[in-house]
Order: structure tokens, then sequence, then C-alpha cells
């Protein structure tokens, strides 16, 4: 099987790597990270005979240098990936031939992955150079070169799914390359150095190597999370990627899991967080077929078949995974000794609340425009049910107050606005009879900023009590206080209103159907072939 | 016997409040080469993109080899080739390694891929250019390279979006006596194309789409002929002419369409050749001095152009 993996390769990997290795960007990458490197070694080498290789100050410019190409240049470089087959029009033909919209993303990730590690391994004489100069910590060095690689990998995966987007948006894709290189700079780089800080002072002084191996084993399926997004919007209406995608989502809950018996850090939360984030807000913007597409597959087997149907019980949606989830976290708790009798009443309350959330999310399902929203309020649900697994764990007072409560919190409340405003513009598009559009998604967003504006001022002239006002409108509409008051709290309001508003509105234009309706791309297309057209008849 | 290979029903696609195709409905048996005529925006290319598996139809059926293109693309896509009218170049990439790309992408493996990038490449004449960059190519060379890269898989249908524009003669020539040597080894092709001179030299029948719907599917000889609406008959006889007016006043079922000094010329209601050669019988029998009868076929464009008219007439007086 590995002999045949190297003599046929992935198409699209062996398309990438004769091109690639032809391309200017490639060789300009690999020359400005050895002139880096050797400037670098110099530097560390040369100062106090080696000894410096002790000082942190050094370490952090030497790993930094490295990090530098691997984190922001070579991930930047895939930008162009799926966009320049769009440019070329040659993706109906990677279409037409047996390649599928995962084997496509694949093949473009693993081609750029291969050419970072080509990079890679010509770094690794510098390493051993340093370490021959003494006073490095071997474990330490390889676990940052393994962290700086994932974390490549995971920028790299992030521009191969964002240029996947030109497939229905062409026209955004600088704002795109934009965005992109403001999250690999500011992002990356300082994700990277917290990583590395903590993997160096956190834990007790030591590197926490449970935490270490939680990250190395969640990053695939994170990653794969990030491609599956590009393969949906690569992916021709045939294509069944929902279900892989929701195995991906519950392989990384349940690495979380069962890691969280061996370490008490909350780290590897932010990527079970990332992924259902990220699957959720899919099932909002993604184009109906990518609902459709599930039903596929089944639609042979008859009325067994339909069974499975969007919409019927045995549907395999995000509320079945959710109910998945809830057991399998009961299972967990009942394994757990140390409940005391209010938990174990919580576990009685959980399938209550599961069955409950079923019957409401069948009725919204009913609606072709609700089915999105419903999808919404289910995934939203997931991290609900994860905040009690921790919640369990630890006793109910101390939890409100530590981290996972600030995490989940913090989530809850930007699922909830994305909900209500998409909603809203739902709603607004309904009353107006027309389709979905940018418009309709301003309004709702500056409605949403109004009303709760509103309710402060309001609030505040009955209290007569400015301190107390709450900062977050969105506690005036759900159960979650934070503690950030006054003018202060407001600031911050302020801006998460924004970032909510920006985030919303990206998220719209990247949808197709609104893209294709804001930019009336089709029409536009349609024109000029009809120009074209013209000139042909009269030619003929 | 004959096998239908590709079978559309009654597909429609809008695009927002544009209705591209409106109703359309063909069958196109194995080994026919089919001519796809329309005017500007008559969905021509909507609906080639929705039988090529490229876009899902609002409604109807499309069936490749009795495949459903819509419920099992996949299964489609195995059975054609598809030659779009713009032929995507990428950079860095020689003839070679862009045909072996594309063959590993069909699954080909090992000896048997190297033998069918060969076979393709000696078929469409590249193999001495096989080295050359894929976009430093000529228009005519690119074409014949991209109909290689359809070839790949063997397909049984091939989808040909106007694949003679932009080329020169001789590239055209060339294309041509390919797509000759296709048909004859029994594949079915379907081109759309607006040189309609040229689909009438290799094309079996022809399928004309104006505004969404079919106006015509059938024979070239058939439309130039004027099938639909009889047969002009050019007369010249050695009397006078009002003899030939008189003849024409006495005869039911043809009709005088203009007279001039030498004869005039006639049109008959029935388009059969019996007709035809029952009259110039009756002519001859019947006094009239014929020295010239003559069957005046209209060339493509004209039958094009009168077959929008009469459409664009059924649309008036339709309330």
């Amino acid at each position: 099987m590995i002999r045949d993996m190297i003599k046929n390769p992935n198409p699209i990997l062996y398309k990438e790597l004769v091109q690639g290795m032809r391309a200017k960007a490639f060789i300009g990458i690999f020359i400005i990270t050895q002139i880096v490197m050797v400037v670098a070694t110099m530097a560390i080498v040369g100062s106090e005979g080696g000894s410096s290789n002790r000082s942190e100050e050094f370490t952090a410019l030497f790993w930094g240098a490295i990090a530098i190409p691997f984190v922001i240049f070579q991930p930047l470089l895939a930008i162009e990936s799926i966009n320049s087959e769009v440019k070329l029009k040659t993706l109906e033909m990677l279409y037409l031939s047996r390649l599928s919209a995962r084997r496509i993303i694949l093949g473009k990730f693993y081609s750029h992955m291969l050419q970072t590690l080509m990079i890679a391994c010509t770094i690794l004489p510098y390493v051993v150079l340093r370490y021959f100069a003494g006073g490095v910590n071997l474990l330490i060095e390889c676990s940052t070169f393994v962290s700086i690689v994932l974390i490549s990998a995971l920028g790299t995966a992030l521009s191969v799914s964002t240029s996947a987007f030109s497939v229905r948006n062409p026209r955004s894709h600088r704002a795109r390359i934009l965005v992109l290189f403001i999250v690999f700079v500011f992002g990356s780089t300082t994700g990277l150095g917290g990583f590395t800080a903590f993997m160096r002072f956190g834990g007790g002084g030591g590197v926490n190597w449970m935490d270490f191996a939680t990250f190395i084993l969640m990053m695939p399926f994170v990653i794969y999370q990030v491609l599956s997004l590009g393969m949906s919007q690569v992916a021709p209406n045939s294509e069944n990627n929902l279900f892989l995608k929701r195995m991906n989502c519950f392989a990384v809950l349940l690495i979380y899991l069962i890691c969280r018996y061996f370490c008490d850090s909350v780290l590897p939360l932010f990527p079970v967080m990332f992924c259902f984030l990220m699957s959720a807000l899919e099932g909002v913007f993604s184009g109906d077929a990518n609902f459709r597409s599930s039903y596929v597959p089944v639609k042979k087997y008859s009325r067994i078949g339909l069974l499975v149907a969007p919409n019927r019980y045995a549907y395999f949606n995000w509320f079945n995974f959710a109910v998945l989830i809830s057991v399998l976290l009961m299972i967990l708790e009942i394994a757990n000794d140390d409940l005391g009798g209010r938990e174990k009443g919580m576990l009685i309350v959980v399938p209550l609340i599961v069955v409950l959330c079923y019957l409401v999310q069948l009725q919204l399902a009913q609606k072709e425009v609700c089915s999105r929203v419903n999808n919404f309020f289910v995934i939203g649900f997931v991290p609900f049910l994860l905040f009690l697994g921790i919640a369990f764990n630890d006793s109910l007072d101390s939890v409100l107050h530590n981290d996972a409560y600030e995490i989940f919190t913090i989530c809850y409340i930007f699922y909830a606005n994305i909900m209500i405003s998409y909603g809203l513009a739902v709603q607004i598009s309904r009353w107006k009879k027309e389709k979905l559009n940018t418009i309709h998604v301003v309004m709702a967003t500056a409605g949403l900023v109004i009303v709760g504006t509103i309710t402060m001022i309001l609030k505040s002239v009955l209290i007569r009590r400015w301190e107390d006002i709450p900062a977050l409108f969105p506690i005036e509409l759900f159960p979650v206080m934070l503690d950030n008051k006054g003018v202060e709290g407001m600031a911050l309001a302020s801006i998460i209103h924004l970032q909510l508003f920006l985030s919303l509105l990206t998220l719209h234009f990247m949808s197709s159907e609104s893209a294709q309706k804001f930019f009336q791309l089709s029409g536009k297309k349609k024109e000029s072939n009809e120009e074209n057209d013209q000139v042909l008849v009269e030619e003929a | 016997m004959s096998q239908v290979m590709i079978s559309v029903r009654g597909l429609k696609r809008s695009f927002g409040k544009l209705e591209a195709v409106k109703d359309v409905s063909f069958d196109i048996q194995r080994g026919q080469v089919v001519g796809f005529i329309g005017a500007n925006g008559a969905g021509k290319t909507t609906t080639m993109r929705m039988i090529a598996t490229l876009e899902i139809p609002d409604a109807g059926e499309v069936h490749i080899c009795g495949e459903d293109a819509i419920d099992d693309p996949n299964a489609v896509r195995s059975k054609i080739g598809w030659v779009p009218d713009e032929f995507g170049r990428y950079q860095n990439m020689t003839i070679y390694e862009y045909l072996d790309f594309f063959a590993r992408a069909f699954d080909y493996r090992d000896q048997e891929r190297l033998n069918r990038i060969q076979e393709v490449m000696d078929f469409t004449g590249v193999t001495d250019l096989k080295d050359r960059f894929i976009d430093k190519l000529s228009k005519g060379q690119g074409q014949r390279v991209c109909l290689g890269r359809a070839l790949l898989h063997d397909p049984e249908v091939l989808l040909m979006d106007e694949p003679a524009a932009g080329l020169d003669p001789k590239a055209r020539m060339e294309l041509k006596s390919l797509i000759r040597i296709l048909a004859e080894e029994g594949k079915t092709i379907f081109i759309s194309s607006h040189i309609l001179s040229e689909l009438s030299e290799i094309c079996d029948t022809m399928i004309f789409l104006e505004q969404g719907q079919v106006l015509h599917h059938g024979g070239a000889e058939e439309l130039k002929r004027g099938a639909k609406e009889g047969v002009c008959i050019k007369v010249k006889v050695l009397n006078d002419s009002k003899v030939l007016e008189e003849w024409v006043e006495m005869n039911p079922g043809v009709r005088l369409l203009y007279l001039n000094n030498k004869g005039g010329r006639l049109i008959f209601d029935e388009a059969s050749d019996e007709l035809v050669a029952e009259t110039l019988k009756r002519m001859i029998n019947e006094g009239l001095q014929v020295i010239e009868f003559k069957r005046e076929e209209k060339t493509l464009e004209s039958a094009f152009v009168d077959l929008l008219n009469q459409a664009e007439d059924k649309e008036l007086v339709t309330p």
C-alpha cells in the first residue's frame, strides 16, 4: 500500500509539486530562510562563546526566526491554491476527472506541507549546531520544532480552505488575503509565543507533556476540520462531506474527554471549541446542497433510507450528535465515584433537556429556513453539554469562576449574537419578500445594537446606578454574566459588538448565495458570455 | 440497435428572474454527431453544463448512457469528455506532465497510464510538442491538448462547447478531421457552435435552441430544404412566363413566389421528392417548355434565421 502511494501519489500532489518546485516563491522563501538561519545561528554562537544558549532571549530569537517563514510565508503561499484554479478555469476539469473535493483539497495541502517539510529539513543542521554549542534542552527544542510545523500546517490548512471560497465568491479574494495576513502575523506568532511559553514555564515550572500530547493528538483532526471547510466550498453537490466532518468533530471531542482524565488544563478545550464553532457557522452559511447531500447515499434504500432523510427521526444531524455527546458525558460521569447528590441530579436533568430540545428542533426543522437556525441551535447546545461535563468534574461554585466558564461564556455570547442576527435577517428578508442579502444582515445587526443600547439606557434610568449597568447587552437576553461593568465594560461591549458585526458580515459575504446575489455574479457572467456569442455569430 | 446516449427531459434552469432554460427535451443516439445551435443567451451553455453535471437543473432529468446526471453525477462523469470553450492552462507544466496529471486523476496506473498518454498524444498529434509548456501553446495546439485530455478516459460521449471558436482555418480543419474520426469510432459527440456551415458538414442532426426552448431537432439537409414550409423551385421556361402563372393557378399545392420574364420561383406545400418529380412531369406533359428546374436550398444560416423569425411570429400571434 505504501509502495502504491509513493508510485501513484494523489494526482493533485503530483501536479502541485511539479508546478511548485519551479515556482519562484518557493525558491525565494528557501533562500530567505537560509539567510535568516545563518544570521541567527551566528548571533547565538558568536555571543559569549555559545554560553548564551541558556539565555531565553536568544532561544526566542532563534525559534522566532524559524517561525516567520513557517507560520507566515508558507501558509500565505497556499492562499492562491484553489483561487488559481478558479482564475484559470481549470477547476471544472478537475471536477470532471475522478478527483473528489476531498482529494483536491488534501492534495493542495499535502503539497504545501511537503514544501514546508523540505525547508524544515534544511534548518535541522542549524538546530544541531546549536545543540553542540551546549545548554539546549533537546526535548523542549524538539517539541517547539514540532509545534511550529503543526501551527504552520494549521495556517496552511486555513489558507487552502479560505482560498476555496473563491469558487463561489471570487471577488473578495484580496480581502481574504488581507484578513489572513493579519491573522498569521498577529495571531499565529502570538499563539506560538504563548504556546512555547506555556511549554517552558507552565505546569509547575516544567513542560506539561500531557497537554503537549493532547495538542499533538488533536491537531490532525483540527486541521482536517479546517480543510473540510474548503472541501464544502469546492465539493460538487454530489459529494457528502457532512458525515466525515461530524465524525471528525466527534473524534476531537473524544480525545478531549479522554485527555481530561489525565490533565487538568483547559487548554485542549480551545481546539474543541474551534472545531464546533467553525462547523456551527458553516452549518448556517453553507448552501442548501450541503444539507441535501447527506440524504443522497441513503436514497436508494427506499423506506429505510427515508428514515434518515433530512428532518426525519433517524437523520444524523447535530442534535443526534449532541445526544451522543451527552450520553458519553454521562457514562464518564457515572464512572466518577466522587459525584455528589446535586451532580447526580443533573444527570437526570440533562436527558430531559435533550429530549425537550429534540422536540423543539423537530418542530423548527419543518420549515426550510429554520433548519439552518435549528442546526445552529443544536450546535450551540454542544458547548453547553461540555460545560456541564466540566461542571461535574469540579464543584459548580468553583467552575463559575474558572477559565472554562469564561470560554463557555464567550462562545455562548458569540453564538447567541450571530444566531439572533441571522434569525432577524431571515425575518427581515421574509417581510420584504426578498432573498436574503447583505442589506438585511446590516439591518438586523444594527437593529440588535440599537435595541441593546436602548435596553441599557432604560435600565440605567430605572436603577439610577450607572456603575451597575451590565456591559454586554446580551446578558439582558441570556443568563450569563461577565464581571466587566461601567465605562470599561461599555468600551469592551462596543469592541465585541463591532467584532461580531464584522465577523457576521465577513461570513455572510463568504456564503455562496448571498455573495452571488450581492455581486450579481451570474448575471454579469452571462452578459459577458452573450457579448462573446455576439462576436462569434457576426464572424459566422 | 440504436441506443439513447443522451436523454434530456423537461430541463429547466433559472438564474434569479431570468429563465435561461425553459423546457428542453431531446434524445441523442449512439454514434451521432449533434450540433447545438442557438442565438445569444438561448441557453446552450447552461444546457451543456447541466448535461456535463456542472450545474444542477431546477427541474427535469438528464440521463447519460442510462445514468442519472443529477442523482449520480460521478457515474456520468466517467462516461463524458468535456471540452470547454476556454482551455485553462497551468503554468510551469509541459504537455506530457499535463496529460500525465489527468491520467493519474482518471486512475490510470503504471504502464497502462504511460500507454494511454502515448495513444492520446499520437491521436491528437502533439507527441512532438510533449516537452513544451502548455501556457506557451497556440490556440489550436491548446485545443488539441484539451481534446486529448477529454479523451484520456475513453469516454462514450464527448461534449464540446464552442470548440472551433478562435481557431485559424488550418486548426479548424484539423479539429474537424479529429471529430470525424471519433464519430467513426462510435463516439457520441454533442457540439455547441456558432459556425453553422462547419456544423452542417460534420453533424448528423442539429438542435436549434431559442429562449431556452428547442425550436428544431433534425437533420441539416431537412432544415436547409425548408421541410416545414415546403420546397422552393426555380423554374425557367421558353414560353411566356404568364403561361407559368396560369399553370400555377390551375394546380393546387403549388404557389408562385415571384415571376420574371423567363420564369419564376415556385413553392410547394409539401416537401416530398416524389411530388417535385411528379410536378415536373406534369409541367412538361401540359405543354410548358421547361429549360431549367432547380431545387433551391437554403443556407444553414438563412434556415436558422427563418426559424427564429417563425418563433417570433408565433410569439406575436400568441396572446
